[in-house]
């Protein structure tokens, strides 16, 4: 008997140790898949963080930005008001000069010399106005101071300032140009009209300023590290610029984006490249109220400081965010760590409870193996095989089913053991494909696979019995096959308590189990057959020996290769040898032969032998003590392939009793042959005799009788009246003596003719029959007597005979009620199973019970012949005639009262030779 | 001899007194003229066929034979068979005449070409019937060519 794979179970929990081991160094790939995600949900956090600190900086940063801008913007608007109010003095002073009294009526009266003359200390008063000059109203330069030489009379009238002033005759402050005389500077000009008295506008006066007046004008505005501010006029001219305070060249800025838009009268904060400082700066603008001029408050972006302060806390922020993200970093760090430890941790203890479970489930193999080899039997052996796995494999249930192969395919439980509180018996499963048949066990059965269900609760083929299992607490079960030749005969289905019990390492060990389960049924099942033919081939053999003995045939086998001789008991016996010796051989056993025998016997043998058939001979057999057995020897050579004997075997068969009880048998059959010989000659003589004898009454009788009537009715005629009466009378006494005799001698012939004749046998219509003898009888006188015809059924017999016996029958009846006053004769017939029994009833004479048994004999009379006349042979032929129809005869009857007479005829046909 | 010059009926019967009563019977019946009775079948062959004793007789053949089967000698079986068998006899009518029905003489009797068969009663006014019935009817009815 196969043992399990001890080797492999072992090899199984080598392995989990070995990866327990690796496991301790490693990460356990099973982890892997959680890790990624994991690792997903921190990247998603990262990047949360990322994405806040990402908004958070760009808000600070324009937050930030949008303050350092506006601060920019202020220096620009408060450049432009501190311009707008030095703009308004200035004209406000050139207003004021232009309206003095005097100065005005000398403008009036032409007087221009006069009138500069009164302006000569303003320069010196007002030290930011270099000159001052009086035009007339077409822009000649009428006088100024201080004085110029050369300039008096030239006209300006295309100078800006005219321009300007000329538009609508208020005081304007003009665009920057360059100083006509020398120095060339850049300046600018404040023209205001002089109005005369009646309000005409009679001169303009202009005071020109230096452009260089207007950075003492700024430099009060804090414009910041490295700021500056500069200047630009109506028409976009860099006005004044800190770095270049003594420019002598008039430069355009008017393609300046901050410049473009403050010409459009805008104010804002431009960045872009500083036009003049060659870097990335921040640009402040903001127009000048009520002259059109504007300033531009740049600085550097490097030197702003709001920008540095934005970027010092963007930094920070970037810091903070840094640290936070770091911080998390390590938290991540920490928990995977954790995680990943208590995981492996978790991996660890699995596969110590694995191990522990491969454990228990060696100990269940290893006690179900000694089971298999200790089982005498098959459900000792599922029994015990059950039981082990509960013990040790600590299941809940463990059962084995059958499957019964007939129409239903119905599960049989044989065995069971651990806590079944009637689970199995109410499964009423079955292996066929319904609904109780796609259980584990029933589909395990169908398949010849393994089925697990590792969850009773949920798994739908187990939907049948979840109500059942649950109140029993199985959480998890297997069905496993049990295959004997190729045929998957039963199931054997375990149930845990907890679920996900049969994982893979587990089934595999169950799966084992259970074929060798199936072995070992197998194995009982090979050995009880075995046993039983064992004991099939024993019961046989004594059955042999007793046929032989019986039969008084023994058989021998001769195995010329060995030349190894056998005999049976039997032989024994029938040679009278001792069965302690081994067989006679060859020449030895000729001793045990008659000569002639031994010649016949060996003579068979080697026909048979070259004819390659079987031979028989009798032989006659002496026995060491002398007696003699008759034998039949019977035997046959079996060859090779090749056509070489190989072996002689065949049988004796004592045939001494049978000879002697057929030596018997036949002298008796002799002696009966030879006495039935004797009796046929004696019944022919007898036949023949009684032939020549009726011949003889026929003949020889009848003639003298013939001679008494003739002779005695020839003397009546011829010698009548010679004789008296008396004489006559005895005459007729005679001749009715003769005639009597006649009528004796013709019924016992036609008696005697009834043994003889052969039947005839027909059906018969009786009605017909009996109404032709009524006829007939009625025809020969007498009182007609009341005939009451009954149903006469058909029958079958000999119509002459049958028909005799209807006319001696019914003649009776006629004969013996003739004497009644009213005579009635009833015939009838009813069928009485294979019979038809007739009647024939009269009111006559009837007779007397007492004498019943001379009724039918041969001139046997119950009546004296002068009372009824007969001869005593009508019942007797009757009687014949039914005997021969193998019918019965019989009657009741009462003296006075009438007789019935019956007989009983076969229904169907009978054979013709009885 | 002579006598037999004209022989109408030969009767052969051994019984005398049975003979008697057939001749009786005959004569009741006006059959009797020319009447020949021979007592044994021998004497019968020889009338017959004209041998022996009778050798001498004309060869005239009796109108009809009245034959008895238990003969002496030769029985009437025999004599019938040589009657039948003979061209020059075949033709004459024979009437067997009987004291028994057995079966057997009947069946052969007929077998052999007989023309009729009498069983003799025992009572005399049966017996004269019959035969001189029988008698007459051959002698009127068959006559001879």
């Amino acid at each position: 008997m196969r043992l399990f794979s001890r080797g492999a179970l072992m090899a199984r929990i080598e392995s989990i140790n070995q990866g327990t081991r690796r496991n301790a160094g490693t990460w356990p790939a099973r982890l892997s898949h959680s890790r990624w995600s994991y690792y997903a949900v921190l990247a998603l956090a990262f990047a949360a963080i990322l994405a806040t600190a990402a908004l958070n900086y760009r808000a600070i940063d324009r937050e930030l930005t949008g303050v350092a801008l506006s601060r920019r913007a202020a220096v620009a608007q408060l450049a432009a008001a501190t311009l707008s109010e030095k703009f308004g003095r200035l004209a406000d002073v050139a207003v004021s000069l232009a309206t003095r009294v005097r100065f005005r009526d000398l403008v009036a009266s032409g007087k221009w010399s006069e009138a500069a003359e009164i302006l000569r200390d303003v320069p010196r008063d007002l030290p930011f106005v270099e000159r001052l000059f009086l035009a007339d109203v077409e822009g000649t330069l009428m006088a100024d101071t201080p004085v110029l030489p050369g300039v008096r009379g030239v006209n300006f009238s295309s100078r800006d300032w005219y321009r300007g002033v000329r538009r609508d005759w208020r005081p304007y402050i003009s665009a920057l140009y360059l100083r006509a005389a020398e120095p060339r500077v850049n300046v600018f000009a404040a023209a205001v009209p002089i109005k005369g008295p009646a309000g005409r506008v009679v001169g303009i006066l202009v005071l020109q300023v230096r452009a260089e007046t207007l950075f003492d004008w700024v430099r009060t505005i804090d414009i910041g590290p490295e700021g500056f501010a500069y200047v630009v006029d109506s028409k976009g001219q860099l006005a004044f610029h800190p770095a270049y305070p003594q420019r002598r060249e008039i430069v355009d800025l008017s393609s300046v984006p901050a410049v473009r838009k403050l010409l459009d009268g805008a104010q804002g904060v431009e960045t872009g490249l500083d036009p003049v400082g060659k870097a990335d700066s921040i640009a402040g603008y903001a127009p000048v109220p009520g002259f059109r001029w504007g300033v531009v408050a740049a600085q550097p972006v490097r030197a702003s400081r709001g920008l540095q302060a934005r970027d010092n806390q963007l930094r920070r922020l970037l810091i903070g965010y840094g640290l936070i993200l770091a911080l998390c970093g390590s938290a991540i760090f920490l928990v995977s760590r954790i995680t990943v430890e208590r995981e492996r941790g978790a991996a660890l203890r699995r596969e110590a409870a694995e191990l522990a479970r491969l454990n228990r489930s060696l100990k269940m193999l290893s006690e179900c193996n000694q089971a298999l080899v200790r089982a005498e039997t098959e459900p000792d052996l599922l029994a015990v095989i059950c039981d082990n796995i509960v013990r040790h494999g600590g299941y809940k249930l463990a059962w084995v089913g059958y499957a019964v192969q007939d129409g239903d395919k119905p599960i049989h439980p044989v065995a069971r053991a651990g806590f079944d509180e009637g689970y199995v018996d109410q499964l009423r499963l079955t292996w066929s494909d319904s609904e109780r048949g796609r259980g584990p066990t029933g589909t395990a059965i169908r398949t010849g696979s393994p089925v697990v269900s590792n969850d009773t609760m949920v798994n739908p083929a187990f939907a049948t019995w979840r109500d059942e299992a649950l109140k029993r607490g199985f959480a998890s079960a297997v069905a496993l096959s049990l295959v004997v030749e190729s045929r998957a005969v039963g199931a054997l289905t375990i149930y845990a308590g907890e679920p996900d019990a049969f994982h893979e390492a587990e089934v595999e060990l169950l799966v084992e189990l259970a074929n060798d389960l199936a072995y070992g049924i197998n194995a009982l099942r090979t050995r009880a057959a075995h046993a039983a033919a064992v004991e099939a081939l024993r019961q046989r053999e004594t059955d042999l020996k007793d046929a032989q003995h019986l039969a008084g045939i023994g058989n021998w086998t001769w195995d010329l290769q060995t030349d190894h001789h056998a005999w049976s008991e039997e032989i024994y016996r029938i040679y009278g040898r001792d069965p302690s010796l081994p067989p006679a051989a060859y020449p030895e056993v000729q001793a045990y032969f008659t000569p002639d025998s031994w010649a016949r016997l060996t003579a068979a043998v080697e026909t048979a032998m070259a004819q390659g058939a079987s031979y028989e001979c009798d032989a006659e057999v002496v026995r060491a003590d002398g007696t003699r057995r008759c034998i039949i020897a019977r035997g046959m050579a079996a060859r090779d392939a090749g056509g070489a004997v190989m072996k002689l075997h065949g049988t004796v068969q004592d045939i001494t009793e049978r000879k002697r009880a057929e030596g018997e048998i036949r002298a008796l059959n002799a002696d009966l042959e030879r006495r039935v010989r004797e009796r046929t000659e004696q019944l022919e003589a007898a036949n023949k005799e009684l032939e020549s004898f009726s011949y003889s009454v026929s003949h020889d009788l009848r003639s003298p009788l013939r001679a008494i009537d003739g002779f005695s009715r020839i003397l009546t005629e011829d010698y009548g009246g010679r004789l008296d009466d008396e004489g006559r009378r005895l005459l007729g006494v005679v001749r009715d003596g003769s005639r009597k005799m006649g009528q004796l001698i013709d019924d016992l012939l036609a008696f005697s003719r009834l043994g003889r004749k052969p039947l005839s046998t027909t059906a018969i219509d009786m009605k017909r029959l009996v109404q032709e003898v009524l006829g007939e009888l009625q025809a020969s006188g007498g009182r007609p007597p009341c005939l009451v015809l009954g149903a006469l059924p058909p029958a079958h017999g000999d119509a002459t005979l049958v028909k005799q016996a209807w006319a001696n029958l019914l003649g009776n009846a006629i004969k013996f009620s003739s004497k009644r006053d009213e005579p009635v004769i009833e015939v009838s017939g009813h069928e009485n199973g294979a019979e038809v029994v007739y009647c024939v009833k009269d009111n006559g004479a009837g007779f007397d019970m007492q004498y019943y048994n001379k009724l039918f004999g041969v001139f046997q009379r119950l009546h004296g012949t002068d009372e009824f006349e007969g001869t005593g042979v009508g019942l007797a032929i009757v009687q014949r005639v039914i005997g021969r129809h193998s019918g019965r005869v019989w009657a009741d009857g009462k003296v006075n009262e009438g007789a019935a007479f019956y007989f009983s005829l076969p229904k169907g046909g009978r054979d013709e030779r009885l | 001899m002579s006598g037999f010059e004209t022989v109408d009926i030969l009767l052969v019967e051994d019984n005398p007194t049975d003979g008697e009563l057939t001749l009786r019977a005959l004569r009741k019946g006006k059959l009797a003229n020319h009447i020949v009775w021979l007592r044994d079948g021998a004497e019968a062959l020889d009338f017959l066929f004209r041998s022996g004793s009778y050798s001498e007789r004309p060869d005239v053949n009796p109108k009809l034979i009245l034959l008895d089967i238990k003969l002496p000698k030769v029985d009437g079986i025999e004599v019938l068979k040589r009657i039948k068998a003979d061209e020059r006899t075949r033709i004459i009518p024979v009437v067997m005449v009987t004291s028994s029905a057995e079966g057997r003489d009947i069946t052969d009797s007929y077998k052999l070409g007989v023309n009729s068969y009498v069983v003799k009663p025992v009572e005399f006014e049966q017996f004269s019937e019959t035969v001189s019935k029988a008698g007459f009817y051959w002698m009127l009815m068959n006559k001879t060519p």
